[in-house]
């Protein structure tokens, strides 16, 4: 992704910012678990970049910077929506993200399912070191955080994923995999 | 089938691998798809050597859940997922609405003036 040469109000500007927007769109996607919201993050992030692009410190790290923007978005959005359903620990807000999340079979849970599942703080962590490419201080400054915090928010959110996928760790670990696998193949070899 | 993967980025994995037939005609799809089933044959294979070794002795040896990071199967099949599930969306065409919009706040079209009115949910 292109961080260089950016100027603001230059012709640049425009460019760099649409090389950053796959990016942005999957960490949106990630975060908020839907692709439709995902996008109207995506959007408010643009424009408001646009607009504060004289804050943007040119030879830093553009991505980092609008991963930042969209991320106080979703937060505020994330704050409000749990007042308004005065939803003070998120459970509904929760449901509402990922409305088929209860596995039909509780040895298994399906990856989007369980990565919604995990606490805000560790899902962001664990797509901004596991997914982004972000370095652990790029991401700490993004979430305003230490590094070492960042690592320990990661460490807790692949413990968590890891007994959500297998809770029972034999059966679930053959479960989780045999979805990975293909269903209908794995169910045919266990038959 | 871009219709599906544009509306639902999330559950297309899934739907590559239940329809394999259908992403022939999508090239990064196909791609995607051929890149997880190389994965996931390696699954398999690690899976049948665990599964053998639960039928005897070591259920706590590679099935065991590490406390401090997960490693391991479940800890490959979590880095895995996380970046098929990143990598995907990232490989998607930029929707026009995107470059649209850019194209607007370029010309001025939209909150090109001092003191315009913020978009709504900005601080």
């Amino acid at each position: 992704m292109t961080t260089d040469g950016v100027s603001a109000g230059g012709g640049g500007m425009k460019a760099d910012l649409v090389s950053a927007i796959p990016g942005l769109r999957a960490f949106a996607v990630s975060l908020c678990g839907n692709s439709d919201r995902a996008d109207d993050l995506v959007q408010e992030t643009l424009v408001k970049a646009w607009v504060g692009m004289n804050s943007f410190t040119a030879g830093t790290n553009l991505t980092a910077w609008l991963f930042t923007i969209l991320r106080n978005i979703y937060y505020s959005d994330y704050r409000k929506r749990r007042r308004e359903t005065a939803d003070p620990d998120g459970v509904i807000a929760g449901r509402m993200v990922t409305p088929a999340a209860q596995p039909s079979h509780m040895d298994f849970l399906d990856f989007h399912a369980a990565l919604q599942k995990l606490p805000l703080d560790q899902r962001e962590a664990l797509i901004l070191i596991g997914a982004s490419g972000l370095s652990y201080d790029e991401a700490a400054a993004v979430c305003g955080c230490a590094p070492g915090t960042m690592k320990s928010r990661v460490n807790r959110a692949r413990n968590r994923l890891a007994e959500l996928l297998a809770p029972d760790a034999a059966q679930g670990v053959n479960s989780g995999f045999a979805d990975a696998a293909g269903r209908g193949r794995t169910r045919a070899e266990a038959d | 089938m871009g219709n599906n993967t544009r509306n639902n980025p999330l559950r297309s994995v899934v739907a590559a691998q239940g329809h394999k037939e259908r992403s022939a005609d999508d090239d990064l799809l196909g791609k995607f798809s051929a890149r997880r089933e190389s994965g996931r044959r390696q699954n398999v294979a690690l899976m049948e050597r665990s599964g053998s070794a639960k039928s005897s002795d070591c259920g706590e040896g590679v099935l065991a859940l590490p406390r401090t990071a997960p490693t391991g199967l479940i800890g490959e099949h979590i880095g895995r997922e996380l970046r098929g599930l990143y990598d995907e969306v990232v490989a998607q065409p930029v929707p026009d609405r995107f470059l649209e919009l850019l194209n607007k706040l370029e010309d001025g079209t939209i909150y090109g003036e001092e003191g315009s009115p913020k978009p709504e949910g900005m601080d």
